[in-house]
């Protein structure tokens, strides 16, 4: 989202296994990038994988199958859904 | 006889003391539901009685997307849209001491009739439920979904067969 990227800039601090930290510096100096750059983009990359993914449902074939099946041929309804379509409850 | 009412979760209502049994469901409850809502990543409804604000229930639902690992052009023509468009039901409970009063299935009914006024007015093709245990998965099966393969945790139903359910139980209540 380019437009909302500013010049302004956030301090992130946060502490972690200290083992970890030189994995990762290891990494980011593998592809000559500093700490803070190489963090920077797996965080973004990681934040936005996450709220794109969000209620999106990835069905294999099977399910493909049955899903568009479900669709195109409308299931006549059990008693038990219709039930459920006059449920109440008064306590 | 009290009235149950279902509402859109407010910071009104008592989140605190509310416990269905499940650590994670009650978790989201209190920590992220209103955040979700507030980021319109998903909105929580609570089932209370009439004028009060203990919550006996929730259900929690978003905009969801149904996408294919694989899609041949032939099917993928036969499709109106893709990826589809589903009303997702991530969250569905009911407070320990109120189970087995029917909460969870009016919070059922209400979701399905939003899938159904969301086929009406955005266009919407299926209802998702995410069951996170087995009981809850018997629970939804009972209830008249299935699961499009076995052993998974989701459920659906067609909007087309919620429509005709609901005109059914209008016909003959």
């Amino acid at each position: 989202m380019a437009s909302r990227r500013s010049l302004e800039t956030a301090r992130v601090e946060f502490r972690m296994p200290a083992d970890l930290k030189i994995e990762v510096e290891e990494a980011a100096a593998l592809l000559g990038a500093t700490f803070t750059s190489f963090a920077t983009e797996i965080l973004i990359e990681r934040a936005r994988q996450v709220k794109r993914d969000y209620a999106l449902t990835k069905m294999n074939d099977e399910e493909r199958d049955a899903f568009i099946e479900m669709i195109t041929k409308p299931a006549e309804p059990s008693e038990s859904l219709v039930k459920l379509m006059s449920a109440q409850v008064t306590l | 006889m009290a009235r149950v009412v279902i509402d859109l979760l407010t910071k009104a209502h008592d989140r605190k003391t509310f416990d269905c049994g499940h650590p994670a469901q009650n978790e989201f409850l209190k920590q992220r539901a209103r955040k979700h809502a507030e980021l319109n990543f998903s909105k929580t409804w609570v089932a209370v009685e009439e004028g009060t604000s203990t919550i006996l229930g929730f259900v929690t639902m978003s905009m969801g997307n149904i996408a294919f690992d694989t899609l041949s052009d032939d099917l993928r023509i036969r499709l109106p849209r893709y990826p589809m468009p589903v009303l997702h039901v991530g969250q569905l409970a009911t407070a320990l001491y109120f189970q087995g009063r029917g909460i969870g299935s009016i919070l059922l009914r209400f979701a399905a009739e939003k899938a159904i006024d969301s086929s009406n007015l955005i266009g919407c093709f299926a209802i998702e439920l995410v069951a996170d245990n087995n009981d809850a998965l018997n629970w939804y099966l009972k209830r008249g979904f299935f699961q499009l393969a076995p052993g998974s945790m989701r459920l659906y139903q067609s909007v087309e067969t919620l429509k005709l359910a609901a005109d059914k139980s209008v016909r003959e209540p």
